[in-house]
């Protein structure tokens, strides 16, 4: 076991905890100058008081191997957030975002880095937006599409956020799901669910999924407005489609959204924060994800809570008709970001800024696959009373079983991770649990 | 000729067997199926923001619609208003109506009456009636809906 912020770390230290801190997960690659290599950001206290940069530690000593080039500077505005390092054709692709939450917004930018070496890939180049504004912060990790290619998701503008931001970007990579070419960062299609006139904050907190399943190859993430957008990989590029861009930009259309929309660009008020920010899991056609749902928008006496409180299971190669394969509504708190292993869904609760030592679960679900579902829930949960669900156009579906609930100490910010028979979880109350699966 | 036919026969069948494997192996990674068919979007008009004099630049609003209501003699205001993060402001109502949070969340009301409204939440105010805002996150999407009398 070996640590990186005290004083039995090397010359090439990092982690100091102070400020920004270390927020975003570390990846683990061989073959790194010949060792297993701990990639991860984090600020440089030896560089300008907090350089951001990259650095890689030997995986059993703790040895620094190289630290990359700044990449987020002390002077600027960016930092390297909660993006994790996405490894593929020797390089590490990086995002960063606001030193704090939009204040200020910054220019979200990707970067590869050469794992030989650490140096920065001079031929990749993705800033979110052009020109003067800043926007499109990177606050996700980005994944890797079969072929190789970049998928990202970015943050908001900065129109609304301040009185002196009135000029659309140009182009405006802002608020969207994007595929970059991974030698140069060229975008190859953009989705942006919500013209930027009507950016009210809803960017993407949540990780893009990239999956390959029986109706091809989906990129999958979610708004802060609790939509759900999935697009087609697709092979090559550049695409775009009339149907769903709006002037200025060249933008392509979602396979699906959940709930289902009628058209896109969304042009209405009512797309800002919200606590939708968890990514979810993938297993084989089958999503698991804290989602809006149908009833979104909570009809009266019903509250915005009882849509975070909920975790949604959906067909991603059906029809929109089909979409929803189960709903485990009535968590007690948040439903958080999900992990899934021989068809059991581990999902930890979470409520936001709670730093305290507040009680939050733990729970494995069996999925409707393994287990027979322990109750039906109408697919509208919000349904008013007096109305049938079928005959209001919804249909039944099932509620999964619950095998285990665990009480933790504290929120459970992080996604479960499992590995060999244990699953592993961090809480906000500072504890690391290890639970036999 | 009979060994001949048979020893054909069998090139032919080891030959499409092979052909059959490689095209089931080459199952394409990233297929580009034809584009979803989405109706074209119809672009509406940018609303115009302006900040809302009496508080300055932390609240703007924006006209969405006006629909004059004869028979009742008045007409009904729609506006989306921003409140950004910052200081609180302070909205005098002119009309009576109802405001609705549209996106993100807020405390509103007098110090010893705050309530943090979420998305969805309506409530109604009254003419005259000074409401106190403060967004909860970065910043909060309000629906104003004002019945304005006297309208012929």
């Amino acid at each position: 076991m070996w640590h990186h912020n005290g004083t039995t770390v090397d010359r090439c230290r990092s982690g100091n905890p102070s400020g920004p801190g270390i927020a975003s997960s570390a990846a683990i690659v061989s073959s790194v100058a010949g060792h297993t290599a701990v990639i991860f950001g984090a600020p440089d206290p030896n560089s300008n008081g907090g350089d951001g940069r990259l650095w890689a530690l030997d995986e059993a000593t703790g040895a620094c191997i190289w630290k990359s080039a700044v990449i987020a500077p002390t002077s600027g505005t960016a930092k390297i957030g909660y993006s994790s390092p996405a490894i593929a054709h020797g390089r590490a692709y990086v995002g960063v975002s606001a030193k704090r939450p939009d204040a200020p917004i910054t220019v979200g930018k990707v970067f590869a880095i050469d794992l030989s070496n650490g140096a920065l890939d001079p031929a990749f180049n993705f800033s979110a937006v052009g020109g003067s504004v800043p926007g499109g912060g990177i606050w996700s990790s980005p994944p890797i599409t079969p072929s190789g290619n970049v998928v990202v998701t970015t943050g908001n503008s900065c129109i609304h956020e301040s009185a002196t931001c009135t000029a659309i970007p140009s182009p405006d990579y802002t608020n969207s799901i994007l595929k970059l070419d991974w030698h140069n960062g060229n975008v190859l299609w953009q989705v942006q669910p919500v013209a930027i006139q009507h950016d009210f904050d809803p960017d993407f907190a949540a990780s893009p999924i990239v999956g390959q399943v029986s109706c091809g190859s989906l990129a999958i993430s979610m708004q802060k407005d609790g939509y759900v957008h999935a697009v087609d990989v697709k092979t090559g590029g550049p695409f775009s489609n009339p149907a769903c861009s709006y002037a200025g930009h060249s933008l392509e259309c979602p396979r699906w959204s959940f709930p289902p929309v009628a058209s896109l660009p969304f042009q209405d008020d009512g797309h800002g924060d919200s606590d939708f920010k968890r990514q979810g899991a993938l297993d084989s056609d089958h999503l698991f994800i804290a989602a809006g749902g149908l009833d979104l928008e909570p009809p009266p006496g019903h509250t915005e809570q009882e849509v975070f409180n909920r975790l949604h299971s959906l067909n991603v190669c059906t029809s929109d008709a089909d979409r929803i394969r189960w709903i485990l509504p009535n968590l007690p708190q948040n439903a958080g970001g999900v992990s899934v292993a021989n068809g059991v869904i581990y999902l930890g609760t979470w409520s936001p800024f709670d730093t305290s030592a507040s009680p939050h679960h733990l729970l494995a679900i069996a999925d409707t696959d393994v287990l027979p579902p322990a109750s039906f829930v109408c697919s509208y949960p919000g349904i008013p009373s007096g109305f049938m669900c079928s005959s209001a156009g919804f249909k039944n579906v099932g509620v999964p079983t619950i095998v285990k609930d665990v009480t933790l100490t504290g929120s459970v910010q992080s996604i479960p991770a499992v590995s060999a028979g244990r699953v592993y979880v961090s809480t906000a109350g500072g504890h690391l649990y290890g639970l036999g699966q | 000729m009979v060994r001949r036919l048979s020893w054909r026969a069998c090139l032919l069948l080891a030959g499409s067997v092979s052909l059959i494997n490689e095209g089931c192996g080459k199952k394409e990674l990233e297929p580009t199926p034809a584009e979803p068919t989405l109706p074209a979007t119809v672009l509406r008009p940018t609303l115009q923001f302006k900040a809302i004099a009496s508080v300055g630049e932390n609240a703007q609003e924006a006209n969405l619609n006006t629909q004059v209501l004869p028979q009742l003699h008045s007409r009904l205001e729609l506006l989306t208003i921003v409140v950004q993060a910052g200081k609180p402001v302070t909205l005098p109502m002119q009309y009576e109506g109802v405001l609705e949070v549209r996106a993100g969340s807020l405390a509103a009301g007098a110090d010893a009456n705050r309530v943090v409204r979420h998305r969805g939440e309506m409530w109604q105010v009254s003419k005259g009636e000074r409401v106190t805002l403060e967004a909860s996150g970065e910043l909060a999407v309000l629906r104003a809906i004002y019945l304005v009398p006297g309208e012929e």
